[in-house]
């Protein structure tokens, strides 16, 4: 899979970075980056409920 | 033989809020999903899917033409204009503004709102919940929301604004002008808070001279120095942006209060949470999913659109319902039961989707988490000691007043 974020939508909820800690983490900025652009599962399975749940749907997994 | 849906809609009446709005929601979600509440000629939206595609879609609905039911009644009555004069000429305000400049504005607020940058206040935050708890937990009961949840807010905003804790008397008194100017349906009735708010703005432009002359490390200070179009922050703007920060002290007070009138009704999870601290993040969302601080926002439709096969024109208003769309069977499964960690626990509307999130929503749960956290590393249990009552605001939900004990 891979992951990304889009910045300009991105508002900082930090929810993925709740969600998936291990695959998202927020920037000085408060914007969130990705740490694991391929994972696997069950970390893909918690960046997918993250993608849901983004409140600003900043979040786009392509499944490879 | 079942009641019309135009005799039960009653959203502008306060007692609609009680246990019985929900059966309505149900009917309006399969019957009328786009419900055209005409007094105020608004559609209300009772769907998850509607209500995240509103909010995500800022350029088909506005959040510049009124945000609150009150603000439609005021209009209606020609009170406008009474509402306007208490808002700052240049003051432009995040909330009101759609992008292009809603995001500009946002990055100045966002800035001084980050995780980490919120991070350098959690020991002041540790201290002021021992403080609290100190003075209330000597097992006699007390009120909650006077004693707990309406001061913790009030002593981290003082902190986050570097204000001394000797104004918050004062600030108590604003931050229930700020939720009255939510309330008022005329103009007669604006003037009292109105002149509140007045007070306010005084006190915020004589904290704005004191920090520009010795800048500390608080919010106002950082504001200060943030430049907005390559300048500095106006005044204007800064002033509007930290009475903002401060009504926080008010939808936090009412999430606070509604944790522990959840606790108080699910006492096993007290000893859940006691055995696994990590569980406490579950069960603050699901108190934000079925009891939203904020029952929801006006925004105005840019051009004519279809809202759940419904046309509205150009100029019409919607009015996003959080507590239906936070129990639309849907997207949650039993949605009417208190099931922390749910799936999809972070799908609630209670802080809004997309460009105008909650910009308080990190310290909001950064306040519940710390609050709880001490409280049930004291105490094994919450009890009502009385019946609470109902904070009677058409836009706001929680308590007025909430009497427990704390058992050790």
């Amino acid at each position: 899979m891979k992951i990304t974020i889009d910045r300009d939508r991105c508002v900082g909820s930090a929810y993925c970075q709740r969600i998936a800690p291990a695959v998202f983490d927020l920037g000085d900025d408060g914007i969130a980056v990705v740490l694991d652009a391929d994972a696997t599962d069950p970390l893909a399975a918690a960046a997918r409920e993250a993608e849901a749940d983004c409140p600003s749907m900043a979040i786009s997994i392509e499944e490879s | 033989m079942t009641a019309p849906l135009a005799d039960l809609v009653r959203v502008e009446d306060t007692s609609f809020y009680d246990d019985r709005q929900f059966d309505v929601y149900n009917r309006m979600r399969t019957e009328a999903p786009a419900y055209h509440y005409e007094p105020l000629d608004v559609f209300l939206l009772t769907r998850m899917d509607d209500v995240r595609y509103i909010s995500t879609h800022p350029e088909r609905f506005s959040n510049a033409s009124g945000l609150t039911l009150n603000q439609l009644r005021m209009a209606n009555a020609g009170a406008s204009a009474a509402f306007e004069r208490f808002n700052e000429p240049d003051g432009e305000l995040v909330i009101t503004k759609d992008p292009p400049r809603q995001r500009a504005l946002r990055a100045l607020m966002s800035g001084n709102l980050t995780p980490r940058y919120l991070l350098g206040f959690q020991d002041a935050l540790d201290g002021f919940c021992r403080d609290l708890l100190d003075r209330t937990g000597d097992g006699a009961p007390f009120d909650f929301v006077d004693s707990i949840a309406a001061q913790l807010p009030l002593y981290v905003a003082a902190a986050l604004m570097g204000v001394f804790e000797v104004d918050i008397p004062r600030m108590k008194s604003w931050v229930a002008a700020l939720e009255d100017l939510t309330k008022v349906t005329s103009a007669a009735d604006l003037e009292e808070p109105g002149q509140r708010f007045d007070e306010l703005k005084r006190f915020l432009r004589d904290q704005l001279e004191l920090k520009r002359r010795t800048p500390g490390h608080d919010m106002i200070s950082s504001f200060l120095a943030s430049s907005l179009d390559g300048s500095p922050a106006p005044d204007a703007i800064v002033l509007a942006h930290v009475a903002t920060l401060m009504s926080n002290g008010g939808t936090t007070r009412l999430l606070l209060s509604s944790m522990a009138g959840l606790l108080a009704g699910h006492p096993d999870q007290m000893d859940l949470i006691r055995a696994d601290p990590g569980l406490l993040d579950g069960v603050i969302e699901e108190c934000l999913r079925l009891m939203p601080p904020a029952r929801g926002f006006v925004r105005t439709a840019t051009a004519d659109v279809k809202l759940a096969g419904v046309p509205v024109r150009a100029g019409q208003r919607v009015y996003m319902l959080y507590p239906a769309a936070n129990r639309d069977p849907g997207h949650f499964t039993s949605p009417d039961s208190f099931e922390p960690g749910r799936r999809q626990a972070y799908g609630h509307a209670s802080f809004g989707f997309g460009t105008h999130f909650c910009l308080g929503a990190g310290l909001a749960r950064m306040e519940a988490k710390a609050l709880f956290t001490e409280l049930i590393s004291r105490y094994r249990s919450i009890r009502l000691a009385g019946t609470p009552t109902r904070y009677e605001h058409v836009q706001l939900n929680g308590w007025a007043t909430l009497p427990v004990t704390l058992h050790r």
